[in-house]
């Protein structure tokens, strides 16, 4: 059971998922320098674990862990396209986190469960969106 | 004071438990009833016959996450045969525990949640003879 790996398959499921106008450079992690300058539209990807259990009292028992992965979408405010383009990446990031679909990392499987998003918000220049998709992983 | 998580049942030959794996919520009952004599001669009074006690019988209700498990799939197949489990309740509290050769094992019933894990539900209950072991302090 571990944290980083469920991370790093969410992360790679990201990148593996083909995202209109956003390219790699255009994704911000968790405690990592990003400059959006001359950016019209980037990603944030934020692991957000939430609770964890158990399967069994004996010693070694395997662990479940449940949590959010969240992906912001920011674009630019005010734009000519308004949130068009803002939602066709939500459209995109949740065909790539279909629900039932797994992500698999060091041999560690994460499965995707539901996802939600949420309505948009001004935050500084940008207008923001949060896709917030619920995971399950197992050991 | 110890852990609700010590307070288990194995199966196994006498001396050789193994613990199942994924154990999680589980209830001990011990049944047993006393039996009335009461008489005319009692006076109203209820009367109970002494150190006899009717119904004798310890069931130790279990939920397990649901994985495929040698000691788990005993108890599977125990239920499909109705074949009797050697095992033991142990409490963690003073050494008390509960041996029995024959634990009949009924009541199967797995939940399946959405999004969740698979847990399944049994009752094991003690026919025949069982050996108490008194906790001590």
């Amino acid at each position: 059971m571990s944290f980083l790996d469920t991370k790093q398959a969410l992360l790679t499921k990201l990148l593996a998922t083909t995202i209109t106008g956003i390219t790699a450079d255009d994704i911000s992690y968790e405690n990592g320098d990003f400059d959006p300058k001359g950016k019209d539209k980037f990603i944030a990807a934020y692991f957000i674990p939430a609770t964890s259990d158990t399967t069994g009292k004996q010693l070694g028992a395997m662990q479940t862990h449940r949590g959010i992965f969240q992906v912001s979408v920011f674009v630019k405010l005010n734009s000519n396209a308004y949130d068009n383009d803002q939602l066709q990446i939500v459209d995109d990031i949740l065909t790539g986190f279909q629900y039932n679909s797994t992500a698999v990392y060091n041999a560690q499987t994460t499965n995707i469960l539901e996802s939600s998003v949420n309505s948009g918000s001004e935050n500084d220049a940008w207008f923001k969106r949060d896709v917030s998709i619920d995971y399950l992983t197992i050991i | 004071m110890a852990g609700s998580n010590d307070y288990i049942i194995k199966l196994g030959a006498s001396a050789a438990e193994a613990v199942i794996a994924g154990q999680l919520d589980g209830t001990m009952t011990q049944n047993g009833a006393p039996v009335d004599i009461t008489n005319k001669a009692d006076g109203g009074n209820v009367r109970y016959l002494h150190s006899f006690v009717a119904g004798k019988q310890i069931t130790f209700a279990g939920t397990f996450t649901l994985m495929s498990e040698t000691v788990q799939n005993t108890i599977k197949a125990a239920i499909e045969s109705g074949d009797p489990l050697a095992g033991i309740v142990e409490t963690g509290v003073g050494g008390e525990s509960w041996q029995c050769d024959t634990w009949i094992v009924t009541g199967r019933s797995d939940a399946a949640p959405v999004n969740g894990v698979t847990q399944m539900s049994v009752t094991f209950s003690t026919s025949g003879g069982y050996t108490p072991t008194a906790p001590t302090v």
